[in-house]
């Protein structure tokens, strides 16, 4: 795929420039064509060599947070840990206990259907939702408890709340489960772990095709878009986490690329078809995927042009099949076992506490709604572990309010035109590339409504369920603060955007990230044969899931 | 009017290269010319390179100095913790993983991966500060 996208889009070709009615661009790219190439070639091994670097620290880093952030501590670690289990030795997917039946089958005094954590993720339960949480207790240490009661009525504790989660990314880790069966708990998650490094590193490859295929002449996004997807803290968190977000991160990611693709160079039988594949497989990795039919459909809908309606029906046709062919089996096997296609109807009776956090147009503008998402997006660590530091919060934001702002200046040039002694062929967007750059940014709008609709059913809504538009993303807000930096100065600052993130990096790290490790450790003497207590580490004050007042979820 | 200000022999307009020089030769039909041209000014009006390097270094000591010379405060907010010193936290954290039973050779790949991480990260800032477009 990147071969394809780099011979189209290769020196000389011109094919980057699509022809215009009239043929005005085909002109224009005539009278470019030998100076194009020897800028483009220049644009083509800088960003070749930062990429080739770009993915060495990304590995590194990605390598050392498998071991820093301490053992099942991401979010919901130990109920895909469990879900991978369940998958590589029993070859099912998990289930969801049905509350009702769950308490018929409790007073007849028979064996409740539905999956429940095994016993010896005990331990960790800190770190999971829905298990009453007490390890050092000499009863609940050793049998943990399956029972609870909340104002007087019994719920599950310790069920497998991940189970209506698709299976791709759980049958992919079988067979590292598999491998390491023999170690401890904590290597077999750590193997887990490093099984998720690739995911990330299709992520950052995806985010440089992207901007090269988009911009192909321009280094500062060439150089800053893949670098802002590897140094965001969090999608680097969910690419060291056993989890299924960076998988479905990955996928949506290749979804973005093709829509991208199709937008260049039309949407043929063969690219439709990979679409739908990659959408296909994409519902199969994370639910939150559905956020790429709306993409997808208005990705084709401009590609095509409404004025094809035929067109767009057979592109919608070849996109669909394989869609459809991979998902439906998983949205028919839920259905079959819940009667429903996403199981929320079971979670939201067995998590008495998961209740809306309000009306959809209520969320949109809350303050704390919005607050938080953007905490989430930086800092928190799974279930809102970490808070980072309100100055380094600021300085986020300030950087994030100038992308905007650039966003809106590039919207403003692109559209009335830029003077023509800026030497900037970004800032001259052909038809193809604001169709491109008009689908990436209504995937980042779907992607956080989509988020605001799940906090109108569950008050666990974060901002991880968009990060599936990472990419989209990354190039909207590189675009933004490059549209604010003069020409001259953009080797500059381009070295200042990838100074920033690695300095966030490593404040984190440092100052968040080693001492949280240190308090958790600490806090589990269970783990270490009371090796390590708090009183020799620095440490911070932590909060795991089960900490957090409930009250406090989603606001 | 082709984008960068250079000419379009189709248009039938004269024709202005950015920077006020005279396009009327370049107009005439030596694009290469006008390439060069256009080179010339961008480097003439472009940061002197060793700009790039010297931020390359100052950036280095900005990241690494405080942490180095000031103790580091853990934690925000509530959970606000002790502020101590880099070598404090690192050995914390040797130690966590000294008791999480990985052994010895685990820990050097750690550590090795992380000083690695370190080390490519500047190095790309390098190359991010290349001052060559």
């Amino acid at each position: 795929m990147a071969e394809l996208a780099e011979s189209v889009a290769a020196p000389g070709t011109g094919a980057a420039v699509p022809l215009a009615p009239g043929g005005a661009q085909l002109d224009e790219r005539d009278a470019a064509a030998p100076a194009k190439p020897v800028a483009r070639q220049r644009v083509r091994s800088l960003a070749q060599r930062m990429f080739v670097v770009l993915l060495v620290a990304f590995v590194a880093k990605q390598l050392f947070a498998v071991a820093a952030f301490p053992a099942f501590s991401g979010h919901d670690e130990v109920a895909h840990f469990s879900y991978v289990r369940t998958l590589a030795t029993e070859a099912r997917v998990p289930v969801l206990p049905e509350l009702e039946a769950w308490r018929t089958s409790r007073q007849l005094g028979q064996e409740p259907a539905g999956d429940f954590f095994d016993t010896d993720l005990y331990p960790w339960c800190r770190f999971t939702l829905d298990w009453y949480c007490e390890p050092d207790h000499p009863r609940w240490g050793s049998d943990p408890p399956r029972v609870v009661t909340v104002r007087q009525s019994f719920y599950p504790s310790g069920f497998q709340y991940a189970a209506n989660h698709p299976p791709l990314y759980y049958a992919l880790m079988s067979p590292v489960y598999l491998l390491g069966r023999g170690f401890s708990l904590e290597t077999q998650q750590a193997l887990l772990r490093l099984a998720t490094i690739p995911f990330g590193v299709a992520t950052v490859f995806l985010a440089y095709r992207l901007a090269r295929t988009l911009f192909p002449d321009d280094s500062f996004l060439a150089i800053t878009v893949p670098a802002f997807v590897a140094f965001q803290p969090q999608i680097s968190y969910e690419s060291a986490m056993v989890n299924n977000d960076i998988l479905g991160i990955a996928l949506l990611s290749l979804v973005l690329y093709l829509c991208v693709l199709g937008l260049r160079d039309g949407f043929s039988r063969r690219l439709s078809l990979a679409l739908g594949v990659a959408v296909g497989l994409s519902l199969l990795a994370k639910g939150t995927s559905l956020m790429a039919i709306p993409v997808v459909g208005l990705a084709v809908l401009l590609g095509v042009g409404w004025r094809d309606p035929l067109g767009v029906a057979r592109r919608g046709v070849w996109i669909g099949l394989p869609t459809a062919a991979l998902a439906a089996p998983w949205y028919w096997f839920l259905y079959r076992t819940y009667g429903n296609i996403d199981g929320f109807e079971q979670i939201a009776a067995l998590q008495w506490w998961n209740r809306p956090l309000g009306g959809f147009f209520q969320l949109l503008v809350d303050r704390d709604f919005v607050l938080l998402r953007f905490k989430e997006t930086w800092g928190e660590y799974g279930w809102r572990q970490i808070h980072l530091d309100d100055r380094l919060l600021w300085a986020i934001a300030v950087v994030s309010i100038l992308g905007v702002v650039g966003l809106v200046a590039y919207a403003v040039l692109a559209r009335r035109g830029a003077p023509p002694a800026w030497d900037d062929s970004t800032l001259r967007p052909s038809a193809w590339q604001v169709k491109a750059l008009v689908v990436l940014f209504a995937a980042c709008v779907v992607g956080y409504l989509a988020v605001v609709q799940f906090g109108t059913r569950f008050a666990l809504t974060q901002a991880r369920y968009y990060f599936p538009v990472v990419i989209a993303a990354a190039i909207l807000s590189m675009l933004g603060l490059r549209t604010l930096i003069p020409a001259v100065w953009r080797p500059i600052g381009r070295g200042i955007v990838v100074a920033a993130l690695v300095a966030l990096n490593v404040t984190l790290f440092v100052g968040y990230v080693l001492p949280f490790h240190a308090s958790i450790v600490a806090q589990m003497p269970w783990l270490t044969d009371g090796t390590v207590v708090a009183d020799d580490l620095p440490t911070v004050r932590t909060r795991g899931g089960q900490d957090n007042p409930f009250g406090e979820f989603g606001r | 009017m082709m984008p960068g200000g250079v000419p379009s022999i189709d248009d039938g307009k004269s024709a202005v290269v950015s920077g006020g020089r005279d396009a009327a030769a370049v107009a005439g039909g030596d694009r290469t010319e006008t390439a060069r041209v256009e080179d010339q000014d961008r480097q003439a009006r472009r940061p002197p390179p060793w700009l790039g390097r010297a931020l390359w270094a100052l950036v280095m000591v900005a990241i690494l100095g405080p942490l180095l010379v000031f103790p580091v405060t853990l934690g925000a907010g509530d959970d606000v913790g002790d502020a101590v010193r880099l070598p404090a936290v690192l050995r914390s954290f040797d130690r966590t993983l000294a008791a999480t039973g990985w052994g010895d050779a685990a820990r050097v790949f750690v550590w090795g991966v992380a000083g690695l991480a370190l080390l490519a990260a500047f190095a790309l800032l390098w190359v991010a500060f290349a001052s060559e477009e």
